[in-house]
C-alpha cells in the first residue's frame, strides 16, 4: 500500500513488476547471556538489492570483493544498523553494538550480531522493547526466532503479542508503532528466583 | 510409514530438540531418503533440503540410486532447487555461497558436478533430471549434449526431455556462464540427421534455438521453413519469429557493451534471415503457417519488405485469424504500408478484424486514417471501447460529440475512464469541459484519480475547486486525494495556490496522525513535491529535506517527480551514488528527463559499472532500467 500510494501518484505501474522498491525478510532472535542482552538480526535481501549491494562494496570498481571491501561495508552496515535501534529494558534505554562479524548464508542472508553493556535485572519478569528503524526504510515480513526453549530456571526471552489464548507465538506480526521511524517488537526478560 | 523407519525419524528429532540444533543436511537427506523408499513422497522435506544450498544438493547426490526411483526424483527435485543460486552472479555465490562458488565456478568443482550427474548414465531418467542438470551440472549436461551431437544413436527421448527445461533457463536469462557452449552443442545437435530426422526432436530443438538465441543455428531454422510439412514450416515461423524479435531477448541497446553486442548479433541474423521470410509468406498456402508468419513479421519492424509482404498476405488470404495476426502485428511496427494494411482491415471488418484494425489505429493515428475511424462513430450507438481507443489517439475534435453523447449513457467504469482518457487527448473546449465535469462529478474512486492525473496534465477550466475541495476532503480515498493534491501545482488559480499554502501550513489538519505514520508521511511529501511544481518558496529546500531523510519510496518519488517537472536538483547527483534499485531507477529517469547532457558522463560510467551491468543483463525484474539508461544516453547526445 505504502509504495503503491507513491507510485500511483506519478506511474503507470506495469502490471506485470513488482515493487521497485526492495523488501527484506527479517528474523530477530534475541537472549541473555553474561549479564548481556544479545540480538541476532538476519536480513535476507533480495538478489537485485543483493547486486547493488556489491556495487557499492567494489569501492575499486574491480568486478571482485576483496576481504577488505567486504569488511569495511559491513562493519559500515552494522554500525548504522546499531544506531537505528531504540531498546528499552526494564524502564531503560540500552545501546546496541556491534559484537561479531556479520555472517552470511546461502539465501543471501546477512546476520548481524548486537549486545548492549551489562545490565543487572532483579528476579522477575521484565518488560523491553526494541524498535526498528531500518524496517521503514526496507518494509518486510518479520519473524521472532526462539533462541532456545531454556528451562524454567533459566533466563528467557519471550516475545509478547496481543494473542490472549496463552499459546506462546512462533511467528509474531510485529505491528507498526505510532513512533514514525520504526517497527517495534515487544518482550519479556524472564530473571528466575 | 514403516514402523522401524518411525522410530528412527523420531528419534532423530527428538535427538536434535534435546541438543537445541537444526538437523544436518545429511540427517535431513536421511530422513527424505527413510520416507521415499517406504512409498512417501516428502516434496517438501525436499523443498527444505534444496533450499539449504549446495552441499545440502551434494549429500543428496550421494543417495542417488538407480534402483529407487522415487527417493531419486524427490533427491533431484532438491538438487534442482538447491541449483537455482547458479544464476545469480560469481561474486555473489562467493560472498554468500562458497560451496556453491566452487562448485560453480572453479576446476575444484567439476567432480562435483560429475556427482550430481551421476543419473545421466541411467536407463531411466528421473522427471526432475533436466531441472537438476541445466541448475547444478552444467558441464556435465553440456558433454552429453556433445555426445549426443556426434552421435549415431542418439539418445532421441532423453533428448526431447532436455531441450525444454535448458531453452526455460536460458530464455530467463539466467545463464551467466556457458551461454556460448550451449549455442555450440545446440548447433552441433542440429547438425546432426540422426537427430533432426526425429519430428519431435526436430520441433524441440526449433523451440530451443529460440529460447536460447541460438542465432549461430539460424541456418538450421531456415532450412525447416522449406520443409513439406506445414507443421514443421509452423514450428519453424515460431521459432524464427521468437528468435529474432527484439522485444524477445534481453535489454538490447539499454545492457551497454554486452547488450549492443547482442542487439548486433540478433540485427544481423534478421537481416540474413529476410529473404527466405518474405519468400514464404508470398508462397505459403497453409491458414496455420500464415497466421504464424504473420506473428513472426514483427522480428522486422522497420522493414518495409516484410511490409509489403503483409500487405499482399492480407489481400490473399481469406481467413479472419490471418488477417488479425497481421493487424497485431501492425500495432508493434513502423512498417509504411501500415495505414494501407489497417483500411483493408476497415474493408473486411468481419470475425474481429475490424476490432484489430482499431487497435492498430490506437496504435498508428495516422492522418490517412482518420476519416473512415471517425465516420465510425456514427454508426454506433453504445460505446464501442476500441473505437473510442482509436478516436482518442487521433486527437481530432471532430469526435468530441460523439464521446460526449456515449458518456451521457455510460455507466461502465471502465469505459467511462476509456472515453476521459479519449478526451484527454483531443483539443478544445467542448473536451476539457466535460472532463471538468466529471472531475466534478464523479464518485467512483479509480475513476476519480484517474480524472485528477487527467487535470495534473491538463488544465480544465474551473477543476481548481474540485480539486481543492477534493484534496482537503477527510472523507474521500486517500489516493484520489493525493493525486488531487499533486494536481494542484498545475493550476496558478487563486483556490489552487490558497489550498496549497493550506496544506503546506497546517498538513496534520488535513492528514492527521490517525491516518497512520506512513500516510502522513506520504500526504506530506507530496505536498512539499507539489508546492515545488508550483513554484513555491522554500519548496526546493523542503524536497531536499525529505529526501535526505526519506525512505527508498520517499526517495523515488522525489526523483519521479523531477522528472516529470523536467527539473534538474542536486539530489539527483547524490542519487546515482545509490544502493538502492529504486532510488536508482529513479535518479536515472531524472538524469534523462531534466538534464541529460550533464549527467552522461556519470551515467555511461555508472551502466558499465561491473554489478550494475550484471543487473542489467540478468533475468532479474529491473522495471525498464536498461531502457531509462539507453533512453537518458541517447537524450544527451551520446550512445
Amino acid at each position: 500500500m505504502k509504495t503503491a500510494l507513491f507510485l500511483s501518484l506519478l506511474v503507470s505501474l506495469a502490471a506485470a513488476h513488482e515493487s521497485p522498491v526492495d523488501h527484506v525478510d527479517r528474523e530477530f532472535r534475541l537472549w541473555v547471556a553474561e549479564g548481556r542482552l544479545h540480538l541476532s538480526y538476519r536480513l535476507q535481501l533480495a538478489e537485485r538489492a543483493a547486486l547493488l549491494q556489491l556495487h557499492q562494496m567494489d569501492t575499486d570498481a574491480d568486478g571482485r570483493i576483496s576481504h577488505a571491501e567486504r569488511d569495511a561495508y559491513f562493519t559500515t552496515q552494522a554500525e548504522r544498523l546499531g544506531r537505528g535501534f531504540r531498546l528499552e529494558l526494564a524502564g531503560r534505554a540500552l545501546a546496541l553494538t556491534p559484537s561479531s562479524p556479520v555472517q552470511c548464508d546461502a539465501r543471501l542472508g546477512q546476520t548481524f550480531t548486537f549486545q548492549t553493556p551489562q545490565v543487572a535485572l532483579a528476579p522477575g519478569r521484565h518488560a523491553g522493547r526494541l524498535a526498528d528503524a531500518h524496517a521503514r526504510a526496507y518494509p518486510g515480513p518479520f519473524r521472532w526466532v526462539d533462541a532456545g526453549s531454556a528451562s524454567a530456571g533459566e533466563v528467557r526471552v519471550e516475545p509478547v503479542s496481543a494473542a490472549t489464548d496463552g499459546k506462546r507465538p512462533t511467528w509474531l506480526a510485529v505491528k507498526a508503532t505510532t513512533h514514525p521511524d520504526s517497527l517495534a517488537l515487544n518482550f519479556v526478560v524472564v530473571i528466575p528466583q | 510409514m514403516r514402523p522401524l523407519a518411525s522410530a528412527g525419524v523420531l528419534l532423530l528429532f527428538l535427538t536434535a530438540a534435546v541438543l537445541n540444533a537444526a538437523p544436518s543436511d545429511r540427517e535431513l537427506v536421511q530422513q527424505l531418503v527413510a520416507q521415499a523408499d517406504a512409498g512417501e513422497t516428502p516434496s517438501a522435506l525436499a523443498q527444505s533440503i534444496g533450499e539449504r544450498g549446495m552441499t545440502a544438493a551434494s549429500v543428496a547426490a550421494e543417495f542417488l540410486d538407480e534402483r529407487k526411483p522415487r527417493r531419486s526424483q524427490l533427491l533431484l527435485e532438491a538438487v534442482a532447487t538447491a541449483g537455482t543460486c547458479r544464476r545469480s552472479h560469481a561474486e555473489l555465490l562467493r560472498l554468500y555461497h562458497p560451496a556453491a562458488h566452487e562448485l560453480f565456478h572453479t576446476t575444484n568443482g567439476i567432480a562435483g558436478q560429475r556427482r550430481l550427474a551421476v543419473a545421466l548414465v541411467w536407463q531411466e531418467w528421473p522427471a526432475a533430471l533436466p531441472e537438476a542438470l541445466i541448475r547444478a551440472a552444467p558441464l556435465p549436461l553440456l558433454d552429453w549434449l556433445q555426445a549426443q551431437a556426434a552421435s549415431p544413436t542418439p539418445s532421441l527421448d532423453k533428448l526431447r526431455q532436455v531441450c525444454q527445461p535448458v531453452g526455460n533457463w536460458l530464455r530467463a536469462r539466467n545463464e551467466r556462464q556457458h551461454t556460448h557452449a550451449f549455442h555450440q552443442a545446440i548447433a552441433a545437435l542440429v547438425a546432426n540427421p540422426a537427430i533432426t530426422r526425429d519430428l519431435p526432436v526436430r520441433t524441440a530443438l526449433l523451440r530451443l534455438v529460440a529460447d536460447a538465441s541460438a542465432t549461430g543455428s539460424l541456418d538450421f531454422v531456415l532450412q525447416q521453413l522449406r520443409l513439406s510439412q506445414p507443421e514443421v514450416r509452423a514450428d519453424a515461423v515460431v521459432a524464427l519469429g521468437h528468435l529474432l524479435n527484439p522485444q524477445s531477448h534481453g535489454c538490447g541497446r539499454g545492457c551497454g557493451p554486452a547488450g549492443l553486442a547482442e542487439w548486433n548479433r540478433l540485427a544481423a541474423a534478421r537481416t540474413q534471415a529476410i529473404e527466405e521470410f518474405v519468400r514464404l509468406a508470398g508462397v505459403e498456402s497453409d491458414v496455420t503457417v500464415q497466421a504464424k508468419l504473420a506473428a513472426a513479421a514483427e522480428a522486422w519492424p522497420e522493414e518495409a519488405r516484410v511490409g509489403q509482404a503483409m500487405v499482399e498476405l492480407f489481400r490473399r488470404t481469406n481467413d479472419a485469424g490471418v488477417r488479425r495476426a497481421i493487424l497485431f502485428s501492425v500495432a508493434g511496427t513502423r512498417w509504411p504500408q501500415r495505414a494501407a494494411i489497417i483500411l483493408a482491415g476497415f474493408d473486411a471488418p468481419a470475425d474481429g478484424v475490424l476490432g484489430v484494425a482499431l487497435q492498430a489505429v490506437a496504435a498508428h493515428p495516422l492522418p490517412d486514417l482518420a476519416p473512415r475511424t471517425l465516420a465510425m462513430l456514427e454508426e454506433f450507438r453504445d460505446a464501442q471501447p476500441m473505437l473510442i481507443d482509436a478516436v482518442g489517439a487521433l486527437a481530432n475534435p471532430k469526435a468530441t460529440p460523439a464521446l460526449l453523447r456515449w458518456l451521457e449513457r455510460e455507466r461502465n467504469v471502465a469505459v467511462r475512464l476509456k472515453l476521459a482518457l479519449a478526451l484527454e487527448k483531443i483539443p478544445g473546449e467542448a473536451s476539457a469541459n466535460a472532463l471538468a465535469g466529471m472531475l466534478a462529478r464523479e464518485a467512483e474512486p479509480l475513476l476519480g484519480e484517474h480524472l485528477c492525473r487527467i487535470a495534473s496534465r491538463r488544465h480544465l477550466p474551473g477543476a481548481e475547486a474540485t480539486l481543492a475541495s477534493l484534496a482537503e476532503d477527510g472523507t474521500a480515498p486517500i489516493t484520489v486525494r493525493a493525486q488531487a493534491v499533486w494536481a494542484l501545482g498545475n493550476y496558478p488559480e487563486p483556490p489552487a495556490r490558497n489550498c496549497l499554502a493550506r496544506l503546506r501550513e497546517t498538513p496534520e489538519k488535513f492528514f492527521p496522525a490517525t491516518l497512520g505514520p506512513s500516510l502522513t508521511e506520504q500526504a506530506q511529501v507530496t505536498i512539499a513535491l507539489t508546492s515545488l511544481r508550483a513554484h513555491q518558496s522554500g519548496a526546493e529546500g523542503e524536497m531536499a529535506r525529505w529526501f535526505a531523510t526519506g525512505s527508498p519510496a520517499v526517495q523515488l518519488t522525489c526523483l519521479l517527480s523531477l522528472a516529470e517537472l523536467k527539473q534538474d536538483d542536486r539530489v539527483i547527483e547524490q542519487a546515482l551514488h545509490t544502493g538502492d534499485f529504486a532510488v536508482l531507477l529513479g535518479a536515472v529517469k531524472a538524469a534523462g528527463a531534466t538534464n541529460p547532457t550533464k549527467y552522461v558522463p556519470h551515467l555511461r560510467a555508472l551502466r558499465e559499472a561491473p554489478f550494475v551491468a550484471a543487473l542489467l543483463t540478468s533475468g532479474l525484474d529491473t522495471w525498464g532500467l536498461p531502457a531509462a539508461f539507453s533512453a537518458a544516453l541517447r537524450e544527451g547526445g551520446r550512445q
